[in-house]
């Protein structure tokens, strides 16, 4: 039939159209398999800061160093400070997650560049140190370790958690001692003088050494200060930095916020003044007097943190205060005083010699010189001590774990 | 070729001819308002049984050559049919038609080349013509739509200028997917985006609590100059919308827009002015004195409440007036003109539209323009052509959620009456002391705006390819491309508080969004009589092309009076692509058996790029049977029916890829796990839908009813579920469970006087839905939302996706159902009364249950400014003390949710326009027509729910999770005076 002739370009155009392939890849990001050593270390680092100021503001606040007064939120001032802590809240879930979100770089590294030494000592002592803050957290109530499966893997003890934490960072360090004298991949200035796999030795060292103070093994934490940064006589601000810019995909500390304005969220806990030395330039030097006090859901604090002064400023890993100060500690733990540690602490800062040792001014000294660092909470809690930190309103308590998030918890 | 063409169609022309040449008459006459007598032209004449028949001129006439003894049917749109029979010697037809109040005769379309009469139709298919549309004026067509069809629910998410509606057709169809219809406006699958404003990034909304935007963006049907409709319909369920496969499961709105009529050229002009104001006012706390307000906000801010002389000043300031108090002014101008002649006629419209609003510096307007063009080339080739160009810029503030405190509601919230945060006298802006940014200032200078430039066209040819008494073949294509450029700017400039604490002070977010839609499509129809039944078979094959680009530019540290990106001390950028090919064909064979029974069915098949096989084609079948009895006992008519359909929604275009996400530091570039695990294998949503139903009429048209029962099971559910995040992910897609929705709708249509010169038609559609997850594999879990202490939404199977949940457990752990989004029930009622050249319309829309979690409310209670905080009705905590319904709330938050989850009822009299058509005498020169009137939407709201709008959406277009209130743009009412003038 004629028509037919009418229908055949319809046909050659369908016959075109039907056989064309849809398929193509994603138009917007790349997958998994093209990802280099370069870009997920950098990506690791990176991911290394999202949360942390959450994390920060959380610890300080259990811990009553700090109140984060956000009128936008009730939960910083509800939850945190008068419980209880919701599994699905973002209080419990953002840090969990964004930790094990590096930790999933990590594994990348490990199983797809598994013969380059430094990249996966790297890997392990980030691995480790991602851990170290989750388990922080979440303390009696563990955490989940490798093989990540999800809901398959079951959560393990305090213990077990931190034995890998250990476990990795020496894993780790011995990775890096035979990782050669530089590695395949650059890092960001917050690992300036740590850039090399001898040099970010030190850093797993330093943090091995934190470990083993948590735990009471005071020999392997001293052995660890030996091998790390530590230096009595050098700056106490040497460390390892968490960086930041206005840069395409960078950001900024989230901790920074202008003391002088009308309303400031995140305010030292009042205890900070009043139990503070006179003229501790730790103090004047870490907060400020406002004129107005700052009141909110019933919680009222007058003084603002300066240590930042602006959203581009560093925040700290761990650096050379702390290490010293762990040193005092371990020696403590070992029967001793740890005053000489001590001293060299006040020493830095202008502060004259304390006339005695020991753990409580040892927790003095650590609460003024690493204020808003995340380790008040942790260091009451290791010592049985959280019973000593201040209530503010009836009914409020201070925890000691951070419960299971509900999104682990098979069944929840 | 050419030349056997010429051939062939010579050689039917004389058979045709001589066929009719054997006994033919010609026989004239002219069709005419059987109420006015006024002449209808452009009415169709057919000989009965044929395709032989033309149209009526400009003076209602028309002539045909027919066999004695042939009958004609007379159709003319909104009227009855009417069969006239022709005797030989009958020179002289005089024909009336009656105007069609139940619908009976309108033509509905039932596939994508094929068309039948509502009589006909085995599916519940709502149509509305623009005049039923456009009663009162409207910014947005979906506004329009609002419950003037049962089964469809229009939200209006957000009370900003400039749109933001969400269109639910038959209850909830999936939970993560798509949830729009798919809309097509004369043949043109158009582009109804929702495209994010970059608000987000100033206001920081989607940051701690909830990874989803909530900018509450407009959805890009807006663009659509609603007085260009010439009518709507609405395939609701997958029975009727199966012919449009795997996009479908949300349903189908079809838009026709107005075309040419030969005869003399018309011009209409209208003018619309009018005004439009808050309708619905929470009202706030008053603080009686210092002690009030140093217990809840301390000394030194209680202290500002004091006068000069140390004294508790009493102030009352009300900063809901001050921010949502302004008066809009409306202005809308259109003209239209329409003419042509046999071979070619045009529909040409412009309108421009000004609508200021009830926020300061915020309002709508846009200029649009359409041509419509159809043209005749010969017998055999009919062009129809649609252009339309549209320009609209709208600025929308801050409001909703926010975690800076910078919204106008968030810092209404935290604004103490007795504080005075108004401008200085100098002209300077006083810091609030109880919020970080004072909203006044904000609202004077933050500006959020969007500029939308839209150009959709489409051409049509229809070319016969045979056509004899009894048969013909048309081949029918159609091409279009919808492009949208839309620019959004936000600027918060660096001298608002809460931007001067900031290292870079000054935030400028910029957005393009780029997107073409594109479509072809090639069908045939074959018509066919045989005997006493009639086959329609209509085959055709479509392809569609989705390329969207969308690049934001987020500049911080800007100039004061600067919004240009590169004015700034530090930049970022975003982009996000989305492109998506899918490729259809569909068989369908429609039968007529007499004037009884009719019978459709038809299969879809479609590939898509969103689905992990690319390859695979997914099939849609339909089946539809309806039975009329004709005049039965006390019924005119009645007809039962049911069908059968198959529709699918697709997946999103991103969802099969597991992408890694850039994150860099130092100015290196890194990636990470993007947090979100595709499925490579990922499935469209299937629905299958058993539709059946009656309907008719009884006592000669004084009532019409239509019945409807459905019933859904939607398969494969796609669902955006939990991944543990130690594995790295935090979500992941999976085609993993299965619900079932059902539900009632009834029409009824009632004409209780029709006289010559009062005529009352009322008109009420109402249904229920209720849906319930039949199957789920992953383990339950909560949605929507910000925390479940702050109110979601449960996964669970054996429940409503939409039941709420809250911080409540049982004995068992178990939680309480605290709520629920479905309605009870909705329902529209409608009056037009039509008393000589006087006419009233007046639409009530109802909306029973629904629940919303109203944390606006609680993010007032935070601030302490409630308008219940004092009241003391509530006793929370069990001490058996009233102690403050806010602070009652506020000591059980945490474990007690249930007080900020609040029942959304609403009754609305949401149309209301009276018109006075001036009388011919009065008439002079060229005028021939004039209309004035007043007319008013949204004048009246009743409802118990405490906040600004109960039909808020804080996420936009989500099947779950919608019903979430955080202080929307608060909705208005607008009052307008019409005049109309026909040329």
């Amino acid at each position: 039939m004629n028509n037919l002739k009418n229908i055949l370009p319809l046909l050659l155009v369908t016959l075109w159209f039907g056989c064309e392939d849809l398929d193509f890849p994603d138009p917007n990001a790349p997958s998994t398999d093209v990802a280099t050593v370069q870009t997920l270390v950098t990506g690791a680092e990176a991911g290394m800061r999202s949360s942390y100021a959450l994390y920060l503001r959380e610890v300080s606040s259990v811990g009553r160093e700090t109140y984060y007064l956000e009128p936008a939120d009730p939960r910083y001032t509800g939850e945190l400070l008068r419980g209880p802590l919701d599994p699905g809240g973002f209080l419990v879930y953002s840090p969990w997650a964004s930790r094990y979100r590096v930790i999933a770089n990590c594994r990348i590294l490990m199983t797809q560049f598994a013969d380059d030494a430094g990249a996966s000592g790297f890997a392990k002592t980030i691995e480790a140190y991602q851990l170290s803050l989750i388990l922080n957290m979440q303390n009696e109530n563990g955490c989940k370790i490798a093989p990540y499966n999800g809901l398959e893997s079951d959560f393990v003890s305090k213990d077990a958690g931190w034995a890998e934490v250990a476990a990795l960072l020496d894993a780790g360090y011995s990775e890096l001692n035979s990782a050669g004298s530089s590695f395949s991949f650059t890092l960001s200035s917050g690992f300036a003088g740590f850039d090399t796999p001898a040099t970010f030795a030190q850093f797993n060292r330093a943090l091995r050494a934190r470990v083993a103070v948590q735990h009471d093994d005071w020999s392997t934490a001293l052995t660890a200060l030996d091998n790390s940064f530590m230096d009595p006589a050098g700056a106490m601000s040497h460390g390892v930095y968490h960086v930041y810019s206005s840069g395409q995909g960078d950001g900024g500390n989230g901790m920074y916020a202008d003391p002088t304005a009308t309303f400031v969220k995140l305010m030292a806990h009042p205890t900070y003044e009043t139990d503070a030395e006179a003229g501790d330039p730790r103090f004047s030097s870490k907060v400020v007097e406002r004129a107005t006090e700052i009141t909110y859901d019933g919680l009222t604090s007058d003084l603002a943190p300066t240590m930042w002064t602006g959203d581009y400023d560093p925040v700290a890993m761990i650096r050379n205060e702390e290490l010293v100060l762990l040193k005092a500690e371990a020696n403590i733990g070992n029967g001793g005083d740890g005053l000489a540690e001590i001293n060299v602490v006040r020493a830095a800062h202008g502060l004259a010699d304390a006339s005695s040792g020991g753990l409580s001014q040892l927790l003095h000294e650590k609460r003024y010189s690493l204020f808003l660092e995340g380790h008040r909470w942790v260091d009451m809690r290791h010592y049985g001590l959280l019973g000593e930190l201040p209530i503010d309103r009836d009914g409020d308590e201070v925890f000691t774990s951070y419960p299971q998030p509900e999104s682990e918890v098979p069944g929840s | 070729m050419k030349k056997q063409n010429n051939m062939l169609f010579f050689v039917m022309s004389l058979l045709c001819m001589q066929m009719l040449s054997a006994q033919a008459m010609t026989v004239s006459g002219t069709v005419s308002d059987a109420q006015t007598g006024e002449a209808l032209l452009g009415a169709q004449v057919f000989v009965k049984g044929t395709f032989v028949g033309t149209t009526t001129d400009d003076n209602g006439a028309f002539s045909l050559d027919v066999e004695s003894g042939a009958t004609l049917v007379v159709n003319y749109i909104g009227y009855k049919s009417q069969e006239v029979g022709v005797s030989e010697g009958q020179a002289l037809l005089s024909v009336q038609l009656e105007a069609d109040v139940l619908k009976q005769d309108e033509v509905v379309v039932t596939g994508l080349a094929s068309s039948v009469k509502r009589r006909n139709l085995a599916t519940a298919v709502a149509k509305l013509s623009g005049d039923e549309l456009n009663g009162s004026p409207s910014q947005s067509l979906d506004q329009a739509l609002g419950g003037k069809f049962a089964g469809v629910h229009i939200r209006r998410n957000t009370g900003a200028p400039g749109g933001g509606m969400s269109v639910n057709l038959r209850g909830v169809a999936t939970i993560a997917g798509e949830t729009q219809p798919l809309y097509v406006v004369d043949g043109i699958i158009v582009n109804n985006f929702a495209n994010q404003s970059g608000l987000d990034v100033v206001s920081a909304a989607t940051g701690a609590g909830s990874p989803r935007p909530q900018g509450q963006p407009s959805n890009r049907i807006a663009d659509i100059n609603p007085s260009d409709i010439e009518s709507v319909e609405v395939l609701k369920g997958a029975s009727a919308a199966a012919i449009y496969g795997a996009k479908a499961s949300n349903g189908v709105i079809i838009i026709t827009t107005k075309r040419g009529t030969s005869g003399k050229t018309k011009v209409n002009f209208s003018q619309r002015f009018g005004s439009r104001n808050i309708i619905n006012k929470q009202g706030h706390r008053v603080f009686e004195t210092y002690q009030e307000a140093e217990d809840q906000y301390g000394p030194d801010i209680a202290a500002l409440g004091n006068d000069a002389g140390g004294n508790w000043a009493n102030r009352d300031i009300d900063y809901e007036d001050a921010l949502y108090g302004e008066t809009g002014n409306l202005k809308e101008t259109s003209l239209s003109i329409n003419g042509g002649n046999q071979s070619t006629q045009f529909f040409l419209s412009g309108q421009y539209l000004d609508e200021g609003d009830i926020i300061v510096n915020r309002g709508y307007e846009r200029v649009s323009g359409r041509a419509n063009i159809d043209h005749r080339v010969n017998d055999k080739l009919k062009v129809a052509t649609t252009v339309y160009l549209s320009n609209s810029f709208s600025d929308r503030g801050i409001t909703g959620n926010d975690n800076t405190n910078k919204s106008f509601n968030f810092s209404f919230a935290f604004t103490p009456s007795f504080l005075d945060i108004r401008q200085n006298e100098d002209g300077s802006w006083p810091d609030n002391a109880a919020n970080p940014s004072n909203p006044l200032h904000t609202a004077a200078v933050l500006t959020n705006e969007e500029t939308v430039n839209r150009a959709m066209g489409s051409t049509r040819l229809d070319y016969n390819l045979m056509r004899n008494s009894d048969m013909s073949l048309d081949l029918i294509g159609t091409l279009s491309a919808d492009y949208v450029g839309q620019e959004n700017t936000v600027f918060s400039p660096p001298d608002l508080q809460d931007e001067r604490g900031k290292s870079n002070p000054g935030t400028s977010v910029l957005t393009n969004h780029n997107s073409l839609n594109t479509n072809a499509s090639f069908n045939l129809a074959h018509r066919m009589s045989l005997g006493g039944a009639k086959l329609n078979t209509t085959a055709g094959y479509q392809a569609e092309t989705v390329d969207y680009n969308n690049s934001m530019i987020i500049a911080t540290g800007m100039v004061v009076t600067q919004t240009n990106i590169d004015q700034s001390a530090a930049t970022s950028a975003l982009q996000t692509r989305r492109k998506q090919q899918d490729r259809g064909w569909f068989v369908q064979e429609e039968v007529a058996v007499g004037e009884n029974i009719h019978v459709s069915l038809g299969v879809r098949s479609d590939r898509s790029s969103t689905l992990g096989d690319t390859e695979k084609s997914h099939m849609y079948p339909k089946f539809a049977a309806s039975y009329r009895t004709g005049e039965i006992a006390i019924f005119d008519d009645l007809k039962v029916r049911t069908s059968y359909g198959v529709t699918g929604n697709m997946p999103l275009p991103f969802a099969k890829y597991t992408a890694m996400s850039p994150l860099n530091i130092g100015g290196m570039s890194g990636l990470v796990t993007s947090g979100l695990k595709g499925l490579d294998g990922i499935e469209p949503e299937e629905m299958t839908e058993l539709e059946y139903g009656f309907d008719g009429s009884i006592m000669n048209g004084l009532l019409g009813f239509e019945f409807t029962l459905y019933n859904q099971n939607i398969t494969g559910l796609l669902l955006e579920v939990e991944e543990a995040p130690s594995t790295g992910y935090t979500n992941k897609w999976a085609n993993a469970g299965d619900m079932k929705t059902n539900g009632m709708e009834l029409d009824l249509v009632l004409n209780p006087v029709r006289t010559r010169d009062l005529n009352w038609v009322s008109r009420l559609s109402y249904y229920t839905t209720s849906s319930e997850i039949t199957r789920l594999e992953v383990d339950p879990y909560n949605t929507g939302g910000f925390a479940t202490f702050l109110g979601a939404y449960r996964i669970e199977k054996g429940w409503s996706p939409h039941t709420m949940v809250g911080a409540e457990l049982d004995a068992n752990g178990v939680h309480t159902i605290l709520g629920n989004e479905t309605p009870d029930f909705i329902m529209g009622l409608n009056n037009r009364v039509q008393f000589g050249a006087f006419s009233l319309v007046a639409h009530i829309d109802v909306k029973q249950g629904g629940d919303i979690i109203n944390l606006q409310k609680l993010i007032a209670d935070l601030g302490g400014t409630t308008f219940d905080y004092d009241d003391q009705t509530l006793d929370l905590d069990g001490d058996g003390t009233k102690s403050g319904n806010g602070d009652e709330r506020l000591t059980v938050l945490g474990g007690v949710t249930a007080p900020y989850i609040e029942d959304g009822s609403y009754v609305r009299l949401s149309e209301l326009s009276f018109n006075w058509d001036v009388p011919k005498s009065f008439l002079a020169g060229k005028v021939s027509s004039m209309q004035v009137g007043v007319s008013a939407r949204d004048l009246w709201l009743s409802t118990d729910y405490t906040g600004w709008n109960p039909d808020v959406s804080q996420f936009g277009n989500v099947a779950v999770g919608g019903s979430v209130d955080t202080g929307p743009y608060p909705m208005s009412k607008a009052l307008y005076f019409n005049v109309s003038v026909g040329l």
